[in-house]
């Protein structure tokens, strides 16, 4: 009788268990995670250690011994006049971009999830910029931007306003890299708002709608407020791109004129491979990281605090 | 008659004036999210129709002003490339892509479906780790596996970049393979299980298969990395494995004289990216949403 009593459900449990058991279980799941693992570790933890201690030392790739050197490439670091001013350059590259690719990726993410004729093919136009490498890109816009041939000057001059000498003028150097990096930029902040607002229920939209709150109305207190989390994604997403950018900054400008578009990662670029200063390239190296990651920690618990409330 | 059907319509129209406000109110805001939706678009295709049109243009069109658009199309400005061995480069890209893809996807899919699934210690560790690798610069790895590199003699060859791109391409594999195994109903594993099918048989002709237009996804945006990717393949590339990216940087100088063939070279690389997005767009929404 006190067989019949247990569930079928049960016995069915019993059963899946015993099978895990039988085959093999840990060695699955140690095959599957391993191979990645070591990868993983081969080419990040392991590196970052050993990158840590060549700060320390005073290596270099004509002198390759691990000669402990202490604090010596930091306190050369925290006496060398560029740091100061390409640090104030990263973050006022990044918060511009930011600020400007949230804004119109928003809009644009806003306008492109709307059931209209045609929007299709718009989303696919919005989203081609994410597709194109970042050296592609640069050689087109430092054309768009250039005095001689530039199609950008081309249409101010057409409409007399001033032209510009774009990426030469230190007061627009920095401003022609942000629209550059935006013009990415703004198609991957698109992509992941729109993806979260295709995926949101009707329900709440259709009742605010019932009520008689207008569009406008419902955007702002209906719609945006459910999509705050995936925006704070696509903003923490873009902020640590804007923080590493390279590529543009190098062939469009080579972080001149002067110092004025130069930032940490061109910078910490140029020091170590270009004047072969391994060990003071790992010391900046690591306060990059550390300016990198711990802004990126502190938004993520911000985003988290938001999440919650 | 005629008056009394117009009459008719009228009244039957009458009710609905009402909801017809907003309908037109409706229409005007169409029309309106179309316009800004063109205006958009044109800053976004410029550079891109820069590319294709100086491409193809002879020099003495492509400095013509205003940029004319009747020009007799010309294939001569891809032949400057060979300068730099862009064909050769374009090769390299394709080796590197191939590999550095293949590799993610070989110990991306079973580490994936193993954290979607199981728990296994050490996993918090792990996933809190691949966070970190996609947040931290990838300098702070570039330039310790440089010195390593050099010193076992690697520096410059596909290997060497191919390991330096898993950097990239394996966390984000691994995320996105997570994300697509834990959307998969468990009761396909456990009925599976209970016909007696392995582990690595559930997961390589059950699972697999079930999840392949994400795996699809993933392998596109894979490729666009390291299509595009030029950071480093600049720093662990030589002369002879360099990547269409830095042969095409190349080009890039102080003065640039030559813009068609570097439009040229800026469209070879910007097509076959281009493609790939056109083709995999539906996938990039689909994925994308399960962010929240």
């Amino acid at each position: 009788m006190s067989a019949l009593s247990v569930s079928p459900a049960a016995i069915e449990m019993g059963r899946r268990r015993a099978l895990r058991l039988a085959r093999g279980y840990r060695g699955f799941v140690a095959a599957a995670v391993l191979p990645a693992t070591v990868v993983i570790t081969l080419v990040t933890a392991l590196p970052l250690v050993l990158g840590v201690v060549l700060s320390f030392t005073s290596y270099s790739p004509t002198n390759p011994t691990f000669h402990w050197v202490g604090l010596t490439n930091y306190r050369f670091m925290f006496r060398d006049p560029y740091v100061p001013v390409v640090i104030e350059n990263t973050y006022i590259f990044a918060g511009l971009g930011l600020l400007i690719e949230t804004t119109l990726g928003l809009v644009a993410a806003v306008l492109l999830a709307r059931p209209a004729r045609g929007v299709t093919i718009f989303r696919l136009v919005y989203i081609l910029p994410l597709a194109v490498s970042p050296v592609a890109a640069a050689a087109a816009w430092k054309a768009l931007f250039d005095t001689n041939v530039g199609w950008i000057n081309y249409f101010l001059g057409a409409v007399r306003l001033p032209q510009p000498n774009w990426l030469a003028d230190p007061h627009t150097a920095m401003l022609s890299v942000v629209v550059a990096d935006a013009w990415s930029g703004v198609s991957i902040i698109t992509i992941i708002i729109l993806g979260g607002l295709l995926s949101l229920s009707r329900e709440p939209t259709e009742a605010a709608r019932i009520d008689g709150a207008s569009e406008i109305r419902i955007l702002w207190s209906v719609t945006l407020p459910r999509i705050a989390p995936v925006v704070g994604f696509a903003m923490a997403l873009r902020l640590f791109d804007l923080l590493r950018q390279f590529g543009l900054f190098q062939l469009m400008t080579g972080g001149g004129p002067g110092l004025t578009t130069n930032v940490l990662n061109l910078y910490v670029y140029q020091e170590t491979f270009n004047f072969n200063e391994l060990a003071y390239g790992a010391a900046l190296g690591v306060t990059l990281t550390v300016m990198i990651v711990l802004p990126t920690v502190i938004a993520f618990l911000v985003i988290k605090r938001l999440g919650r409330l | 008659v005629i008056t009394q059907r117009a009459v008719d319509t009228a009244s039957k129209q009458s009710p609905a004036t009402a909801e017809q406000l907003p309908n037109r109110r409706k229409r005007r805001a169409n029309r309106a999210a179309t316009l800004a939706l063109v205006l958009g678009a044109i800053p976004i295709l410029l550079p891109i129709g820069w590319l294709a049109l100086t491409a193809f243009q002879p020099a003495n069109d492509a400095y013509s002003r205003p940029p004319t658009f009747l020009f007799h199309p010309t294939l001569s400005n891809f032949s400057g490339l060979s300068s730099v061995d862009f064909v050769g480069a374009v090769g390299n890209s394709l080796v590197v892509m191939g590999a550095s893809v293949g590799l993610a996807l070989l110990l991306g899919i079973p580490a994936g479906y193993v954290i979607a699934r199981h728990n296994f210690f050490g996993k918090r560790v792990l996933l809190t780790w691949l966070f970190f690798v996609y947040i931290i610069p990838a300098l702070i790895w570039f330039i310790p596996l440089y010195a390593t590199y050099e010193r076992v003699h690697i520096i410059g060859s596909y290997i060497s970049i191919v390991l330096v791109y898993e950097t990239g391409v394996l966390p984000l594999t691994i995320f996105l393979m997570a994300g697509y195994f834990s959307r998969v109903s468990r009761s396909l594993d456990e009925s599976a299980m209970i016909d007696g099918a392995g582990r690595w048989r559930i997961l390589l002709q059950i699972l697999v298969p079930t999840v392949l237009p994400g795996i699809a996804t993933v392998a596109s945006l894979a490729c666009l990395l390291s299509w595009g990717e030029y950071f480093g393949a600049l720093i662990f590339t030589d002369s002879s494995t360099q990547t269409a990216p830095v042969a095409l940087a190349s080009l890039i100088g102080e003065g640039i004289s030559d813009w068609s063939t570097l439009a040229a070279g800026g469209l070879i690389v910007a097509v076959p990216a281009i493609v790939v997005v056109a083709v995999a767009q539906r996938g990039y929404l689909r994925g994308s949403s399960s962010v929240d």
